[in-house]
């Protein structure tokens, strides 16, 4: 511990690393129902539940079916209105033949709202956060389970010190958050 | 510490181990910390071994070849290249058509079989889909070029203009074009989302500020708390189920580039799938002709292992053969069906005076991955090296079959002709080869060469068998 709990008075913070998913999970469970603040885990790898619902598969989808409209409506428009030509004797409307530039347009729509979407979820772009400051932190996106408290309050930090250590915490830390 | 683990990893892992039947997916001496630190290690290492600066070195030669090819084109046109009636089409489609292919195989292994839950696919994705953005890099330049103004090339783009005209939809060309452009930016953002978590464990492993930056920069904040895992896993599943079927549509459109002419040779239905074969074929056998040198050389030894192998040579027998029964199916709809033309192209190409190019395609795409039947062969390093460069020819071979030997050979006799490659031509080709193993080189210098984050859930999951 790099300082004391008196020394720091302005700090409410503490980290505690874990070297098993199964006792991050469960420091963080109790801490919940400890109610101490807010209270978040960041791990090496993606954690290993089952995945939760999330309504930005059905944004891509949509997304990627406007952008097949978009494209088929604008072939459409191009080689009928504005610009016709006769191909081969084809119909004006030849509606099978712009099929494929619907179909690139629909898929580069879903990528695009996939990767923009899912990264602003995760609250990317984000180059700072007071979490980078704390020592231990680095060792989350290694091979460690990293549990952040931001508690509430003295009596809180001093419970969750408790808890952490008493579900096998490796290290714990105060930081300021 | 870090210089402690990263000795300790070098230790563990046994060097220059061949592969082997019983390998498991993941050496069970790895832990995170050790595989962290020895995937991590060669690009924050100061300076690099001298295979490296020499192979960049001899690359960069011919990417100075490929930009004195491409200004003497710009300059002088298109008149430099072997190309003339009838044969219109020469090395840049036949390169272009290969090098798609070869890209190919990034994707399958990436989103195919991200889609199909398998675990190997953890420790060759990262390789396998730096090969598929620098080889569409590659393809993506010929049909530029192909076009004789190439500074015309936005004209593709259906934009407002003055002059009051629109791209032609109804041509497979332009669906190409959109495919292709599509398949670039969407390789692209595949490969860099899925370097996001890895890259913020580069930007923490770095000791030095100037490394913590950069990977930082490029790692945009990402610090895996549970949420951004959630959607980053979400976001990564949808871009899976997205590129999958664009690979395939890909193909198929490259294959139609040729269908939908009137060409001897060309005019078939069996194209789409043909193509989409050719491309599993060709990409496998690049990813494993580059996975070899890239595990020994950085000393991957403990997780690409001779399981992968054995998985990637079942793949390349398996795509061998889809080709194979194209190539049958070829050759029996040409003699069941009614032209006279289709049936005199197909004896020249048997017995005319390329017959031997059509031979090889054979020999490379169908008789010599037959070896693979064997797991001794396909354990074997020297071997599947051989075949994979087999393979690559061979594909190649077969895209000049198609370019070159059906416009020869079109339905008026007084209208035959010949086609005789330039030497611009060629260095156009090596050129690309050149730029191709270049941005490989950079790339494996600059950037993990293992999805970090996927091998930890495998050890993981292979440390506790039970789950």
């Amino acid at each position: 511990m790099s300082r004391s709990f008196e020394a720091q008075a302005a700090s409410k913070g503490l980290t505690g690393s874990f070297i098993s998913e199964e006792a991050s999970l469960a420091a963080l469970s109790s801490l919940n129902a400890a109610g101490v603040g807010e209270v978040t885990l960041f791990s090496p790898v993606p954690p290993n539940e089952a995945p939760k619902p999330s309504r930005l598969p059905a944004v891509a989808l949509v997304m990627g079916l406007l952008g097949a409209a978009a494209f088929f409506t604008l072939q459409s428009f191009a080689n009928v209105i504005a610009y016709p030509l006769d191909i081969g004797g084809r119909p004006p409307f030849s509606w099978p033949s712009f099929i494929p530039i619907a179909f690139e347009a629909g898929i580069l729509s879903v990528v695009l709202t996939a990767v923009i979407g899912a990264g602003a979820l995760c609250g990317l772009p984000r180059y700072y956060d007071p979490v980078d400051e704390t020592p231990m932190i680095r060792d989350s996106s290694i091979d460690r389970w990293v549990v952040v408290v931001r508690a509430r309050d003295w009596d809180a930090l001093a419970r969750s010190q408790a808890i952490l250590q008493d579900c096998g915490a490796r290290a714990i830390e105060e930081a300021e958050l | 510490m870090t210089l402690l683990q990263a000795q300790l990893a070098r230790d563990i892992s046994a060097e220059g181990r061949p592969p082997h039947e019983n390998d498991p997916i993941v050496a069970p001496e790895q832990t995170l910390s050790s595989m962290t630190s020895q995937i991590c290690a060669p690009p924050l290492e100061r300076t690099w071994p001298l295979w490296w600066k020499l192979s960049l070195a001899a690359a960069l030669v011919f990417v100075f070849i490929l930009v004195v090819a491409i200004g003497w084109l710009f300059y002088a046109g298109v008149g430099i290249w072997g190309i003339d009636w009838p044969v219109v089409w020469g090395f840049a489609i036949l390169n272009y058509v290969w090098w798609i292919a070869i890209a190919s195989g990034g994707t399958f292994i990436s989103a195919l079989f991200y889609l199909a839950e398998v675990e190997w696919r953890s420790a060759l994705n990262r390789l396998a889909e730096t090969i598929t953005i620098f080889a569409a890099a590659c393809a993506a330049i010929y049909p530029i070029l192909h076009l004789g103004r190439p500074w015309l090339f936005y004209w593709l783009f259906p934009y407002p203009n003055v002059m009051g005209v629109w791209p032609q939809f109804r041509s497979p060309l332009l669906w190409d074009f959109v495919a292709i452009l599509t398949y670039v930016v969407s390789s692209i953002l595949f490969w860099y989302y899925g370097l996001v978590p890895d890259l913020a464990t580069m930007r923490d492993k770095a000791g030095a500020q100037d490394k913590r930056r950069f990977y930082g920069v490029f790692a945009l904040g990402f610090r895996g708390s549970q949420n951004a895992w959630r959607y980053y896993r979400i976001g990564y599943g949808l871009l899976a189920a997205a590129m999958a079927p664009l690979v395939i549509s890909v193909h198929s459109i490259v294959g139609l580039d040729f269908a939908g002419a009137a060409t001897v040779g060309w005019h078939s239905t069996e194209f789409p799938p043909f193509f989409v074969f050719g491309a599993l074929l060709s990409g496998f056998a690049t990813v494993m002709l580059l996975a070899i040198p890239v595990r020994r050389l950085l000393r991957l030894e403990d997780f690409i292992t001779g399981r992968h192998f054995d998985i990637l040579g079942k793949l390349l027998l398996t795509s061998s053969l889809c080709v194979g029964y194209a190539y049958l199916m070829e050759a029996f709809t040409v003699f069941y069906g009614p032209d006279a033309a289709e049936k005199r192209l197909f004896i020249d190409k048997l017995t005319g005076e390329l017959a031997p190019v059509y031979w090889a395609t054979i020999l490379f795409n169908v008789v010599a991955p037959q070896s693979m039947w064997r797991r001794s062969v396909r354990l074997n390093e020297t071997l599947v090296v051989l075949i994979s460069l087999f393979v690559i020819v061979g594909m190649w071979c077969e895209r000049y079959v198609i370019v070159v030997m059906s416009l020869r050979r079109t339905h008026l006799p007084s209208a035959w002709g010949g086609y005789t490659p330039t030497i611009w031509d060629w260095l156009t080709l090596f050129g690309t080869v050149g730029l191709f193993i270049a941005g490989l080189l950079i790339a494996i210098r600059l950037l993990p060469v293992i999805s970090m984050f996927e091998m930890r859930e495998v050890i993981l999951r292979n440390a506790r068998p039970e789950k």
